[in-house]
């Protein structure tokens, strides 16, 4: 009786179908689930197992050889001061000032380039192909490139000193740019209250370096190759607007200034909010170009969490470090995600169903390859 | 005025690549010495010339050709049954299968690089073709594109195909896929893309140099020196070459990938 | 509060289009115009030369005594109201009002009042704070109504607002809107295509047909004495009947030869349309209002004899539609003029069908009138009310 009150239309159906089609939906679904449990999934929770083990990346990390240490190699990254807590420490340092330049600036041009294409109604196809071309290619393609371009002796460097500057030694420069701004303002030292503080095995004096020149140069990679990829976001989200609004504020007495702060900005809130979500996921996890050009060098400044990560299982077998490194990364991720939420949500927002926070929108292996503005790629 | 800037900064924005291509046709002293100069003096396809010879730069080609194809076929069938099974066919579990996609859409890719490093030694499949290429068949952002597109079809063709007694799986095959070309071919060029620049997954899947892909190849090519032996034009002509096919495909289908690019990222 | 004025305005686009041409019109401070024609004919685009929207191509415009034509939008004090209401979404009711002032930097209290008496005007004083889209389509455009309020411009300017709204709630808003302007006493232009509208809230129509003016006048003079076949078949509804006649003299009168029949023009309205004396023994069309048509007879100015073909009742009228012999005039005047382009399409497959002399008159009949399909019937013609129009330019023969 009850089945009957629950589901009354398949009472009428022949009892064949529907036990067919759920049989083809799985055989239809399994290849893809498969995969992703055995190469996403169930990894997760293995590696998540390598963080709380002592595992030195011999045998199977199951084998009994392996035990279990706890919060042990989490203690290591955050409380214990060592050369782990510091490495840390700087990694965190660089990429939070990677992030804190890149995701703004990176909005902004690719805000900027939308609003100029959206305007420019001859070879409108020809200025989007040209902007969009840099996300087309390799991170490794564009490291080389930039490797070129950077370099002491190279092209941009000859190319300011045709204005009188001297440029400095891009990649090889690890004096950290707030550092040089304060000493150009005379400021060498830190003021005696910061002199002597370390917070994860960095000196406030540090903390504050912001990025190094070398980092600088990755900064300028990153906007190089994902402002197109933003715009085109954008160039959908301004087409949306009617172009009767604009009309309706230039009789209301608004000029092109405040027609965008008042009018575009408002209305393409949601596109703004993804570009900023997939900028923090993407700068948040940078690791190829680092890889490919300067392995954390010079003096660290470019040590990324990914690429210590990376580098501490690899390279240094201490996996169980490594993993807590890409772990915490994730939640490092997950926080500035709900903080962006929270912060451009409208009072009136509903929420809308399966919106967790970043898609991943391109269909490549590394799903976040979009998401990673200027990171993984 | 709006020409104006978007000139200049189209100028910006592509001028490193044409100084890349210049100077891929520069000699080693040309380059270092006239990092600037649009005109090679002298022109030599000498650094084509020692890829070309050289032992690896052809294998690099030959194992990214074959990861890339693979894994582009497979994943474009794969995703869109996937995605049609979602769409289309009901039974119990489809509501906690899409989650479970979604979800592992949201895992931020460097997060999982150790873990997938961990289950390929682990089933045995590191260092060889099928540890490079397994993972890869699948992608959530894609089974999310074709789900997407399935459900846009309407979905009288395919009831009026079952009541003429087609199976469920002919159904799929011969007719909503076929219905499904442009969203296929996007997801092929997309896939195409996304794997022959792949290099994340590469690098913790192999290490013998015989299994390296472009990406790999070149990245050795570039990293650990700076400062040592500027063979800048070698580099850059590894870059160009690497970039060909990827670039071809985009100017060909540029609106498409530009659409799916914007379009994609779902509100 | 100003005059507008047209002074020999043209628009004409790249590719040499004229979407308007050589306009000339005078709005009066206060008045409430209305730019009627079918689409395409200009009037959007004449009015949207009066906000600023669309380049002038040639001759001025001047709102008051200033000459507007390189003035941008937001320096004309004009107030716009948009067919699609152009709301910004993201703001509320009161911001939607108030976008206006907080540019010119209006002090916040004295917005605030401002705003609120707008909001009492159009009736929304309970909204203030709801968003665009948590509101129904009239009191969407209503916001839009306010937001051209608050402004207290010197000319209000209405791109077919009511066009989105369903039929009973615009008959409702098209009341609303002539209450408000009476109240403010706003000089305003107003387009739509609806013939109803014009003439229920107009002073004064502007008629344009393909970018050129046809006729502007009260509507009641619209009606009765059109410039044009296009003007007589455009405004009224059911159209007016035009027929092709030859005229000829008759003593002191004169004749209509239609088809067999015979219509007996009277002196009076002889004497009143002296060009009509250049048309002796030559054809030109004749046009009959529907409801100088009746089913009984109805002094001695003759009558047309047809079959009756179909019969609407309406309740407080009916309208008979009759065959009769006689030959249609479907000049494109006249198919232009019929609001209605499905009715145009029949009629012009009529034209082709026959040649010949059928023509199906509608005629407007009191509500007890006893008529079916297939009656013969003979509808005497008040021929105090003909109309009189050259077969060749379609402009009316009077003075």
């Amino acid at each position: 009786m009850n089945a009957i009150a629950r589901r009354p239309l398949l009472r009428f159906r022949e009892p064949g179908i529907r036990g067919h089609q759920a049989a083809a939906g799985w055989f239809f679904l399994s290849p893809v689930m498969v995969i992703l449990g055995l190469f996403l999934i169930v990894p997760i929770f293995m590696a998540a197992w390598v963080s709380v083990s002592d595992w030195t990346g011999n045998g199977s990390p199951f084998g009994s050889h392996v035990h279990f240490v706890g919060l042990h190699n989490y203690r290591q990254l955050l409380s214990v001061p060592g050369l782990d807590q510091s490495n840390f420490g700087t990694a965190l340092r660089n990429n939070f000032y990677y992030v804190l330049l890149v995701v703004p600036i990176q909005t902004a041009v690719s805000l900027f380039l939308a609003v100029l294409v959206t305007r420019a109604l001859k070879f409108i196809g020809f200025f989007r192909t040209a902007f969009y071309f840099p996300s087309v290619t390799s991170s490794v393609a564009i490291t080389v490139l930039f490797l070129f371009l950077f370099n002491p002796q190279g092209a941009i460097n000859k190319l300011l000193s045709y204005v009188g500057v001297t440029g400095p030694s891009w990649f090889y420069d690890p004096r950290g740019l707030f550092h040089v701004i304060l000493g150009q303002l005379g400021v060498h030292q830190p003021p005696a209250s910061l002199a002597n503080g370390m917070f994860l095995g960095v000196s406030y004096w540090d903390w504050l370096a912001g990025p190094s020149i070398a980092m600088c140069v990755f900064i300028i990679m990153a906007i190089f190759t994902t402002s197109g990829t933003f715009m085109l976001i954008f160039l959908a989200a301004l087409q949306g607007i009617d172009d009767s609004v604009y009309e309706a504020a230039a009789l209301d007495g608004a000029t092109e200034w405040t027609k965008f702060r008042y009018v575009t900005v408002p209305m393409i809130r949601p596109a703004i909010f993804t570009v900023v979500t997939l900028g923090l996921i993407g700068t948040w996890q940078v690791f190829d170009q680092i890889y490919v050009g300067t392995k954390g060098t010079p003096a660290n400044t470019t040590l990324t969490p990914a690429f210590l990560s990376f580098n501490a299982s690899f390279n240094n077998t201490e996996w169980g470090v490594g993993a807590a490194i890409a772990f915490i990364l994730f939640g490092i991720i997950v926080l500035f995600t709900i903080i962006t939420r929270l912060a451009t949500r409208s009072p009136d927002h509903v929420p809308r169903r399966r919106r967790f926070g970043p898609t991943q929108p391109l269909g490549t292996p590394d799903a976040s390859r979009v998401a990673s503005a200027g990171g993984m790629r | 005025m709006t020409y104006g800037f978007l000139v200049l900064l189209a100028v910006v924005f592509i001028v490193p690549f044409v100084i890349a291509i210049v100077t891929s046709f520069k000699t080693d002293p040309n380059a270092t010495a006239n990092p600037l100069g649009l005109r090679p003096s002298p022109a030599t396809t000498a650094a084509y010339h020692d890829l070309f010879h050289s032992q690896d730069f052809p294998t690099w080609v030959k194992n990214s050709a074959i990861v890339t194809l693979c894994v582009t076929f497979v994943r474009v069938f794969l995703d869109s049954l996937a995605g049609y099974a979602l769409a289309r066919l009901r039974f119990r579990g489809r509501g906690a299968a899409f989650a479970t996609v979604v979800a592992v859409m949201a895992v931020p890719g460097v997060v999982l690089l150790i873990p997938k490093f961990l289950i390929i030694r682990q089933l045995g499949i590191y260092d060889t073709y099928y540890g490079m290429i397994i993972p890869l068949f699948v992608d959530a952002a894609g089974v999310f594109i074709m789900k997407n597109f399935f459900e846009s079809i309407p979905v009288s063709v395919e009831e009026s195909a079952r009541i003429d007694g087609a199976s469920l799986f002919r159904i799929f095959w011969s007719i909503v896929l076929p219905m499904a070309r442009p969203a296929l071919v996007t997801l092929f060029i997309l896939s195409f893309q996304g794997s022959w620049n792949e290099l994340s997954h590469f690098i913790v899947a192999s290490q013998s140099t015989s299994l390296f892909t472009l990406t790999k190849g070149v990245a050795q090519l570039a990293s650990g020196e700076l400062g040592a032996g500027n063979r800048y034009p070698l580099k850059l002509a590894a870059s160009v070459l690497m970039t060909i096919p990827v670039a071809i495909l985009f100017f060909i289908f540029q609106r498409r990938i530009m659409n799916a690019s914007a379009g994609a990222v779902k509100e | 509060m100003a005059a507008i004025t047209f002074d020999n305005v043209s628009k004409i686009y790249d590719d040499g289009f004229r979407a308007v041409s050589d306009l000339n019109l005078d709005v009066q401070d206060g008045e409430f115009v209305v730019f009627v024609g079918p689409s395409g004919c200009g009037k959007t685009t004449a009015l949207r030369m009066i906000a600023g929207l669309e380049e002038i191509s040639e001759g001025e415009i001047k709102i008051g005594e200033r000459v507007v034509n390189n003035i941008p939008p937001g320096g004309r004090d004009v107030a716009m109201v948009f067919q699609n209401y152009a709301l910004y979404p993201h703001m509320t009711v009161a911001e939607n009002i108030g976008f206006a002032l907080k540019l010119r930097k209006v002090p916040k209290k004295e917005a605030k009042q401002r705003i609120a008496q707008t909001a009492n005007i159009i009736g929304l004083t309970d909204h203030l704070d709801r968003k665009p889209r948590q509101l129904s389509g009239g009191q969407r455009q209503r916001v839009a109504m306010g937001r051209a309020i608050v402004r207290e411009p010197q000319v209000f300017l209405m791109d077919e607002p009511l066009s989105n709204l369903d039929a009973k709630l615009r008959v409702q808003m098209r009341a609303e809107i002539s209450r408000i302007q009476r109240h403010l006493s706003v000089t305003t232009v107003y387009v739509t295509h609806d013939q109803v509208e014009a003439m229920t809230m107009g002073d004064r129509c502007a008629v344009l047909r393909r970018g050129v003016l046809q006729q502007f006048d009260a509507p009641q003079r619209l009606y009765e004495r059109p410039a044009n076949l296009f003007v007589a078949s455009f405004i009224g509804s059911p159209a007016m009947n035009v027929l092709e006649a030859t005229f000829e003299r008759n003593g002191d009168g004169a004749v209509c030869r239609i088809g067999d029949s015979t219509l007996a023009v009277p002196p009076e309205v002889l004497n009143a349309r002296p060009a009509l004396a250049g048309y002796e023994g030559k054809q030109l069309a004749v046009g009959i209002r529907p409801e100088a048509l009746d089913e009984r007879r109805n002094g001695d100015g003759g009558t047309l004899r047809g079959i009756i073909s179909a019969v609407e009742a309406l309740g407080s009228e009916q309208l008979a539609y009759v065959d009769v012999e006689a030959k249609p005039v479907l000049a494109e005047d006249v198919l232009e003029g019929l609001v209605d382009m499905e009715e145009a399409n029949d009629l012009a497959e009529l034209k082709g069908d026959a040649d010949g002399d059928r023509a199906t008159l509608v005629a407007r009949l009191d509500a007890s009138a006893s008529l079916r399909p297939e009656d013969v019937v003979d509808l005497s013609v008040d021929v105090r009310k003909l109309h009189f129009f050259d077969l060749e330019s379609g402009a009316t023969i009077g003075a």
